[in-house]
């Protein structure tokens, strides 16, 4: 049933010291099977909307409807968090088992699985995000390292196949290849159980990588929403809202900058290659 | 200016078993280096940092530093190596952003005009100090990572490690982080040890060091280390993205070598551009 945000504003300790207005009249949805990117630099609002959409933090003023349910203080909350899985910008927050399969078996014993689906489940989810299971297993998840407690914390909501994930800078602190492992997974993910995932980043390759769409927020506000390829083909006004232009599109303006005539209008490699191919045709002509 | 031999280290608070996470490190961080530490996760890479600033002493083995450096003179290990923990929250210690910049400094004996002073220059070359008085357990994630940042590049330590202490910020903001940094090491000589997990960050860094199961598997130059497959392919590394870029174009015959920034691959194929024009 898709994700609906009218005009949605934050403030935080509103009438008290600190008061801050986080988010400033956000509109926006996303529908089933969507990979869709909140993008921003440091400060500009992304975890704040994330924790309204399992229900951590409830509008000022402003409708956030998930799944059909309406995020307003008296909501079911355990019907809103079985429908969405998060994963928290910092890892720590989340871990509170014992041991790491205690930790990833949670949610499911929550929801009443059978203990023999709850093993196979957690097995599987541990694995996914590249651990031996058997391993790790009775390890104290407050005793791992930095990428070690964000696996485990992504693996406790994997495990749950949520219909949305809401994913705050997920892949930060993995290695190298549990990056791209975790970024394919997810991709098959969204198609096989057609979900939707809220992907928070100020990485614009990282959001390519797995969404269409998405909203771009600065200050509070939201400054796009739309497509995210279009936007950086039709925009420079990335440059102010802390967002690294995509890479290949960065050669080009760079290219152009030094008096090359090419045209900047591209976002990947083969794209990229092609105008400089045009490029040095001319000389040859 | 400091040696590690032979360091090995273990884990007893977790499992019955201990956990050994260094086996037999050996290194030795010079004055005004700048390497990146890189491994996979669970290599030993934060253990190896707590114990190069002092905070883990080795199960067995040496960590020595160098004493005749600085007029013989021995400051306190805190003002010797500073260290930026993956996570911040582990890191700050006061409820107020200035207060906590200025911790450190107190604690060293500074005047108080000059804390001030030292505080201010720092938090506003990390655009931070719009939030000085800003209580930081209300900071967004990221302006908590420049804030641990801030709290320790203030100390001017003769080394700084960042354990992942950027991984948060946006491009602006790492960009206003690396150009502090620089300052320093440009200033005071500083030593610099950045853990990362991104190959397009290691490209600035002049040494590479890569641990592996608590082993040191490469240690050198950044150079052959780009070359290595084997090397990179041990941690998942892939070829520097502009690096990958310009290999298709030596490919097709546009430009002659490798690139490994973007202004370095727009000059060479402006070069080749004109060259033939
Ligand atoms: N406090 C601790 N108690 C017990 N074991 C620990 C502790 N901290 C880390 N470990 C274990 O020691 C090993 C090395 O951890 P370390 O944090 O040094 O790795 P790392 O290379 O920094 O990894 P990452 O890239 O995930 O941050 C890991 O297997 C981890 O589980
Ligand atoms: N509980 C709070 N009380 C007051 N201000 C807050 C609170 N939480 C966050 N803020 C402020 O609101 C703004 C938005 O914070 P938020 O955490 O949503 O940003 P973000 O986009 O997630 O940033 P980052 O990329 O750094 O994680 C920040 O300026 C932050 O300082
Ligand atoms: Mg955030
Ligand atoms: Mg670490």
């Amino acid at each position: 049933m898709g994700i609906s945000v009218q005009e949605l504003t934050h403030i935080y300790n509103f009438g008290f010291p600190w008061e801050k207005k986080a988010l400033d009249s956000i509109s926006f949805s996303v529908e089933d099977g969507e990979g869709f990117a909140v993008l921003g630099g440091v400060g500009s609002g992304k975890s704040t909307l994330a924790q309204h959409i399992n229900g951590l933090l409830f509008p000022t003023t402003g409708e956030v409807v998930v799944d059909g349910i309406t995020v307003k203080p008296g909501v079911n909350l355990q019907e809103l968090r079985r429908a969405v899985g998060m994963v928290f910008q910092f890892p720590e927050t989340q871990l509170f088992g014992e041991t790491v399969y205690e930790d990833v078996a949670f949610g499911l014993r929550n929801l009443g699985f059978p203990e023999e689906a709850v093993e196979f489940q957690v097995q599987e989810a541990l694995h996914l995000v590249g651990f031996n299971p058997l391993a790790i297993r009775y390890r104290n998840p407050l005793f791992l390292s930095g990428g070690e407690k964000r696996k485990v914390a992504l693996a406790g909501v994997l495990a749950m196949k949520s219909s949305i994930l809401v994913l705050d800078e997920p892949i930060s602190g993995l290695d190298a290849r549990g990056k791209k492992e975790v970024l394919t997974f997810l991709k098959e993910y969204k198609k096989i159980n057609n979900s939707i995932i809220i992907y928070i980043t100020h990485s614009l390759e990282e959001a390519l990588s797995i969404c269409e769409r998405g909203i771009i927020l600065s200050e509070g506000k939201l400054v796009y929403h739309g497509g995210l390829k279009e936007y950086f083909i039709k925009n420079e006004d990335w440059k102010n809202l802390n967002i690294e232009p995509p890479i290949n599109r960065g050669i080009a303006l760079t290219l152009k900058e030094k008096g090359l005539k090419i045209n900047d209008r591209i976002i990947t490699r083969l794209e990229l290659i092609k105008e400089i191919e045009e490029c040095f045709k001319t000389i040859r002509a | 200016m400091l040696k590690l031999n032979n360091v090995y280290f273990s884990y007893h608070n977790d499992t019955p078993r201990e956990i050994q996470v260094l086996r037999g490190v050996s290194l030795s961080l010079g004055k005004g280096e700048y390497i990146s530490l890189v491994g996979n996760n669970g290599s030993g890479k934060s253990t190896l940092a707590k114990v190069i600033s002092g905070l883990l002493k080795p199960t067995e083995g040496t960590v020595t530093w160098s004493s005749k450096e600085n007029g013989c003179l021995k400051p306190s290990l805190r003002k010797r190596v500073g260290l930026i923990l993956q996570n911040p929250d582990n890191q700050i210690v006061s409820g107020i952003v200035e207060e906590d910049v200025a911790f450190g400094l107190e604690n060293l004996e500074i005047p108080p005009v000059e804390i001030k002073r030292k505080v201010e220059d720092t938090l506003r070359s990390l655009h931070l100090w719009d939030k000085k008085d800003y209580p930081t357990h209300l900071l967004s994630g990221g302006e908590k990572q420049k804030l641990a940042i801030a709290s320790i590049v203030v100390m001017e330590p003769e080394c700084l490690i960042l354990d992942e202490a950027t991984v948060l910020l946006d491009y602006r903001s790492k960009e206003q982080v690396l150009e502090t940094i620089r300052f320093l090491k440009k200033t005071k000589g500083i030593t610099i040890v950045q853990i990362t997990s991104c190959i397009d960050e290691v490209i600035p860094s002049e040494r590479v060091i890569l641990l592996d199961k608590g082993k040191v598997c490469y240690d050198g130059h950044i150079s052959p280390f780009l070359r290595d497959s084997e090397v990179m392919g041990l941690i998942g590394f892939d070829l520097p993205a502009y690096a990958a870029i310009s290999q298709e174009l030596i490919g097709m015959g546009f430009i002659k070598e490798i690139c490994y920034t973007r202004e370095e691959l727009a000059d060479k194929l402006l070069w080749e551009y004109q060259y033939r024009n």
